[in-house]
């Protein structure tokens, strides 16, 4: 049985190191500066992926500029100032079920409700603000976390010392689970940057430099998937999607880092 | 000091409110956008050009690709968490661990990707056809979710005690024995939930199997036809969509985000119920 | 009771959990057809002895076993593990009942070597009669193990090593989790089992020593301090450290 197993192990991470040595082997070439920060030409398969770079940041940071401040005061609300019971347990509940909930499905409520009911078209705000609404259930489940991980001493004495609750939670519940939070946050702009189809519909497809976050403008993933669709632009498709994969993996071992960092203290 | 923690919990309970009925929105926003729709989607042909919007194609495509899915990623899944409760010494677990979380954190897009260039290929040399199929999508889709059943499943084998183990081999059982005989009986319960999770996972993906499925929206007669699931359908068409048309897809929505619900619950119910023993 | 050769044997047995030396130098005759008593204080290495002479240390990572352990005068470690542990059976302290039917659980040491069918059922319906179990349970073979009572649950897990036939029995002190009527019960079973095998039995407690042993070893920072037939060395230790223990538990005062 252990001859088999290991053989299994072996394959999952001959997989797993394979498609990014697959990708590695064919984009790391193309994968320079100068394509990280040079404009696109042709219909984007030529030359560079700056707009996509920047939409994609412009992406992330809106997302969790919305999803933080909601996801940790939600968390907040559970862990500090909520009495255990059905309330917070069907809170919950429906937090853990919006987790679960199909990315293209955020899509298309982010394109019934910002793009058309309220008329923004398909920006990078819309996304923005679709793809928060897909960070939220990470975020809170994280900052949960984080914050019950807090002793309640800590709690208890700035209580003792005439402290409101709000103010213990700002000055002494938060900055402890500040880590904790910041790994949530770091695991959301991780799936943020990856995430496709919740955007592809509220992004809009444009290849222009987005100067603001109203601007339209494809993220780098559905600059990869539009490349992929149109039949691989040779290497520079590879560098995109390894330079996605960077990304991800970047913020995910980032993640990891403040977790063991945390746990190590 | 009281005013300010009373205007403080106000927020806070507003924010969490805001959170809560997230899920309803997005339910909200299908069924209002897809309403009128819905007895549409009931037929065998989805020709949105000729107004037909028979969802029955769509749906096999999106049942027949997670199943696919599952079939792959289930075994293998449940092999992984096999190995890293069995077999893995604790270094090499964690490491594995690791490798699995990091899997699970590539993007959708870079899989559909990878597996255009690598999988489809092979599928058309081997068996012929476009070589976008089915197959190709299962094949994806049981890497992607695979990270997901090794996780849940290895929880469900570690959380069967050692003292039952220890039982086993007393009474002369190989490794291999009080693996198959004794640990995964205790863990089935568990090892339904990664199940049911696979299922539920597969059937809500999108990018991935959009890329590599050949989207023809007809009943796939075998696994190396092009299909089309819910998914697909509607991050594809959507961009064009008008109308009624607009009006099916959203009801598509509606029908996937049904299933979506009823496969998390059962895998909820599958795992609490093994919590209990 | 005691025959020409003793069934289980050990010589010079050390165990090492990494750098600590849990046992030091044992050597010990087990004889066969008699109930031997290990007592001592808690963390003198009694289990840890136990658990040599059916290699269950094999499983641990991390524990180094050094010296001889023979089994009818030949060493355990040139046997398969899994003959070994056919033939020396194992109850453990607190009752492990696998998570399914009784008859499944009876049946499962038989059904690891093939046993099936008609055969199977004829292993578990005397296993479970000679731990005078079949009565209470022979309406309900197919319920779930779990469901019985802390003393059923003991008994069906000594069917359970019974139904392999065992030539030697080791229990790591089987009643302490239970009440004093299942745990009477035991002790009869002890009382019947000894006649066809050897018994080696942890036990805190000295009065029960006294019931049931033939032999009583006593243990001490891991060595063995004393052994012999168990009034003597229940009433007349001839080892001072002996006497202080005993001393302190209420046996000694009986």
């Amino acid at each position: 049985m252990r001859a088999l197993l290991t053989a299994l192990a072996l394959l999952v991470t001959g997989m797993m190191i394979g498609l990014v040595g697959f990708l590695t082997v064919r984009g790391a070439g193309s994968l320079t500066p100068g394509f990280l920060f040079s404009m696109p030409s042709g219909s984007g398969g030529e030359g560079g992926i700056l707009p996509a770079a920047l939409s994609t940041l412009w992406l992330a940071a809106g997302a969790l500029s919305l999803a933080l401040p909601l996801g940790v005061g939600t968390a907040v609300y559970l862990v500090e100032y909520a009495r255990p019971g059905p309330l917070v347990c069907a809170i919950r509940t429906l937090t853990e079920t919006l987790a679960g909930v199909p990315s293209i499905l955020f899509g298309l409520f982010g394109f019934a409700l910002f793009v058309v009911r309220l008329g923004w078209g398909p920006t990078l705000l819309t996304a923005s603000a679709t793809l928060a609404l897909m960070l939220l259930p990470t975020v809170v489940r994280t900052s949960e976390e984080a914050l019950a991980a807090v002793p309640q001493d800590l709690r208890e004495g700035a209580a003792a010392l005439g402290s409101s609750r709000w103010d213990a939670v700002r000055r002494v519940v938060l900055p402890q689970a500040a880590p904790g939070i910041a790994t949530g946050a770091l695991l959301a702009l991780g799936r943020a940057v990856g995430e496709t189809a919740a955007v592809l519909l509220t992004s809009g497809v444009g290849l222009t430099l987005p100067r603001t976050i109203m601007d339209s403008s494809r993220p780098l993933a559905v600059h990869l998937f539009l490349l992929a669709g149109e039949g691989s632009a040779g290497g520079r498709a590879h560098a995109t999607a390894l330079a996605l994969v960077i990304g991800t993996l970047l913020f995910n071992v980032l993640a990891d880092l403040a977790l063991w960092r945390r746990r190590a203290s | 000091m009281d005013v300010r923690d009373r205007v403080a919990r106000a927020v806070l309970a507003c924010m969490a409110a805001i959170t809560a009925s997230g899920i309803f929105l997005i339910a909200l926003a299908v069924v209002l956008g897809g309403w009128p729709a819905l007895p549409d989607l009931i037929g065998t042909v989805w020709r949105p050009e000729e107004g037909r919007f028979g969802a029955l194609p769509l749906l096999a495509g999106s049942l027949l690709v997670s199943l696919g899915a599952s079939a792959g990623a289930v075994p293998l899944g449940i092999g992984m968490g096999l190995f890293l409760v069995e077999v893995a010494p604790p270094l090499l677990a964690d490491l594995m661990r690791r490798l699995l979380r990091a899997m699970a954190a590539v993007p959708s897009v870079v899989f559909g990707f990878v597996a255009l260039d690598l999988v489809v290929p092979w599928i058309r040399a081997r068996f012929g056809g476009l070589g976008l199929s089915l197959m190709a999508a299962s094949i994806v889709l049981t890497a992607m979710v695979l990270p997901t059943v090794a996780a849940v499943a290895e929880d469900a084998l570690r959380a069967v005690s050692p003292a039952l183990r220890e039982g086993a081999y007393a009474l002369g059982a190989s490794q291999g024995q009080v693996a198959w005989r004794l640990v995964l009986p205790a863990a089935r319960r568990g090892l339904a939930a990664a199940a049911v999770l696979a299922l539920g996972r597969a059937l809500g993906e999108t990018t991935a199997v959009l890329m590599v499925m050949g989207n023809a929206a007809a009943f796939p007669r075998s696994p190396v036809d092009p299909a089309r699931t819910l998914t697909s359908a509607v991050a594809l068409e959507m961009a064009y969509a008008a109308g009624r048309h607009r009006q099916a897809l959203f009801a598509c929505g509606a029908l996937l985000l049904v299933l979506n619900l009823v496969t998390m619950h059962l895998a909820r119910r599958a795992a609490e119920g093994g919590a209990e023993r | 009771m005691s025959s020409y050769r003793p069934k289980m044997e050990t010589r010079g047995l050390r165990v090492f959990y990494g750098e600590r030396e849990a046992l030091r130098g044992v050597s010990l005759a087990v004889p066969d057809r008699s109930v031997t008593a290990l007592i001592g204080p808690s963390g003198c290495g009694k289990s840890t002895f136990l658990r040599s002479l059916n290699r269950m240390h094999d499983l641990s990572h991390g524990v180094r076993v050094e010296g001889r352990v023979l089994l009818d005068g030949r060493p355990i470690e040139r046997l398969d593990p899994q003959v070994l542990r056919c033939r020396v059976g194992m109850l453990f302290q607190r009752p492990n009942p696998f998570p399914m039917s009784i008859y499944r659980n009876v049946a499962f040491g038989p059904a690891l070597f093939g046993v099936r069918g008609a055969e199977l059922e004829r292993i578990v319906v005397t296993a479970l009669q000679r731990v005078a179990l079949w009565e209470e349970v022979k309406g309900r073979l197919h319920q779930d193990a779990t469901g019985l009572s802390g003393g059923q649950q003991q008994r069906l897990c000594l069917a359970r090593a019974l139904a392999m036939e065992p030539e030697v029995l080791l229990m790591d002190e089987p009643c302490s989790a239970l009440d004093p009527a299942a745990t009477e019960a035991i002790e009869t079973l002890i009382g019947e089992l000894r006649r066809t095998m050897a018994i080696v039995i942890v036990t805190h407690s000295m009065d029960q020593a006294r019931r049931v042993a033939d032999r009583v070893a006593f243990f001490q920072g891991g060595r063995l301090v004393e052994d012999g037939p168990a009034d003597q060395v229940l009433t007349r230790p001839q080892r001072e450290e002996t006497r202080r223990f005993l001393a302190h538990s209420p046996a000694w005062l009986a």
